[in-house]
């Protein structure tokens, strides 16, 4: 059971990553992944809510009728959702500021809504936790990443700390839109060139 | 389908949607009052330090609602007042009031002084004026110093309407509605006054 239980939480970390191996969640990754302190915000979020709502989905999967079973997820995971909205408005003011409208758009992030539908409602409680803690992580570091790559050669920084030397320019197209896209395409390109080197091994 | 599913679908689902609404309310509730006081701390912090020069305490936690009169459907307004301390006294209300300027309301920060009845200072908080021209009401410090002092008794109406404020030339309207939003704000302060206990 412990295997099976780190099985399922490590799978979302790499072999199914669900931003760069499924193209899952992009559109809040890459709108907020302007900066590293906003994608670690945003995955915190992400990674309470998809624990939550695969651990009560867990819970009542025996109870639940398949015909209402989509609306039984929605309705748990918009809850989730309103949680960590009014949380983060109370202690985290000024990161409820920034990401706004990426907080309520959560609910049809479709990693929260898939994982309830293609493990949670089908597995046991400790191992849904395993998954949505592996997923949330995994979405995080998928976040993490681009950020850190947006920020720093976008605005020569990383956590708001200066990285590079103080005449650097700042390369602004990696900080707009297309520039994200740019950068999720390359980073999804590198992830298939690893993983088809390690399984020829 | 048999009425036996028809029935346990709507069971389900109805006690499902009604614990989410009631663990929404208990959040809600419980963060509530946390939530207004950061809304007031990110968006009247800034111009209350602006204006207040030497204080311990937190004026934002330490603020307090007074009732001061009913809107068009009949429902009780409150201002709310904010008092910096020094030494366990307070020693200066802050309130704010708004008054008409060219496009639309200004909102003003008035500190008042409540041992001398004097004004301490204003600051604006919100304003559409045109940029460059009303909004000079804000970028000349000498229009915004003449509060500075002032009894609570003066005529806070501008000097061409026979009070003792010396408009901007040029932003005579924006001066107005500053000075209007003064006025308002020391009349709502004359009003509480009795009522209030520090």
């Amino acid at each position: 059971m412990a295997a099976r239980i780190v099985q399922e939480f490590t799978k979302g970390l790499w072999k199914e990553i669900a931003p760069l191996r499924f193209a899952l969640g992009i559109c809040s990754a890459l709108a907020v992944s302007t900066r590293v302190d906003n994608a670690l915000g945003l995955g915190i979020a992400v990674v309470f809510v998809t624990c939550m709502s695969n651990v009560l989905i867990s819970l009542v999967r025996n109870l639940v009728p398949d015909k209402v079973r989509i609306a039984v997820f929605i309705s748990i995971i918009a809850t989730a959702v309103v949680i960590v909205e009014l949380v983060m408005q109370a202690y985290f003011y000024p990161l409820f500021l920034v990401l706004g409208i990426w907080i309520p758009l959560i609910v049809v992030n479709c990693i929260v809504l898939g994982r309830a539908e293609a493990f949670a409602r089908k597995n046991p409680v400790a191992l849904s936790l395993a998954d949505g803690l592996g997923m949330g992580l995994g979405f995080t570091l998928s976040l993490l990443v681009i950020a850190s790559i947006r920020e720093v050669l976008g605005s020569g920084s990383w956590l708001g700390i200066a990285v590079l030397p103080d005449g650097y320019p700042g390369f602004g197209f990696l900080l707009r839109p297309p520039g994200a896209f740019v950068i999720f395409g390359v980073l999804l390109a590198a992830m298939n060139v690893v993983s088809k080197r390690l399984e020829k091994r | 389908m048999t009425l036996r599913e028809m029935i346990r679908m709507i069971v389900v689902l109805t006690c499902v949607t009604v614990v989410c609404a009631g663990s929404l309310a208990a959040v809600r509730l419980a963060t509530r009052e946390q939530i207004d006081y950061q809304q007031i701390k990110f968006i009247k912090e800034p111009a209350l330090k602006k204006i207040l020069a030497d204080y311990e305490n937190d004026p934002v936690a330490d603020r307090i609602q007074v009732p001061t009169g009913k809107d068009a459907r009949g429902r009780p307004v409150h201002t709310t007042l904010f008092p910096a301390k020094k030494g366990g006294e307070v020693v200066t209300v802050v309130l704010e009031a708004s008054g008409p300027g060219y496009k639309g309301p200004i909102g003003v920060m008035v500190a008042i002084d409540p041992k001398n009845d004097r004004l301490q200072g204003i600051a604006v908080t919100t304003h559409s004026e045109t940029p460059g021209i009303g909004t000079k009401i804000i970028d000349e410090p000498s229009f915004g110093a003449q509060f500075a002092g002032k009894s609570l008794s003066a005529n806070f109406q501008l000097a061409s309407a026979g009070g003792e404020i010396q408009a901007i030339s040029g932003a005579t309207i924006s001066s107005g509605g500053v000075s209007q939003a003064v006025a308002r704000a020391v009349g709502i302060y004359q009003a509480v006054k009795p009522e209030l206990k520090f």
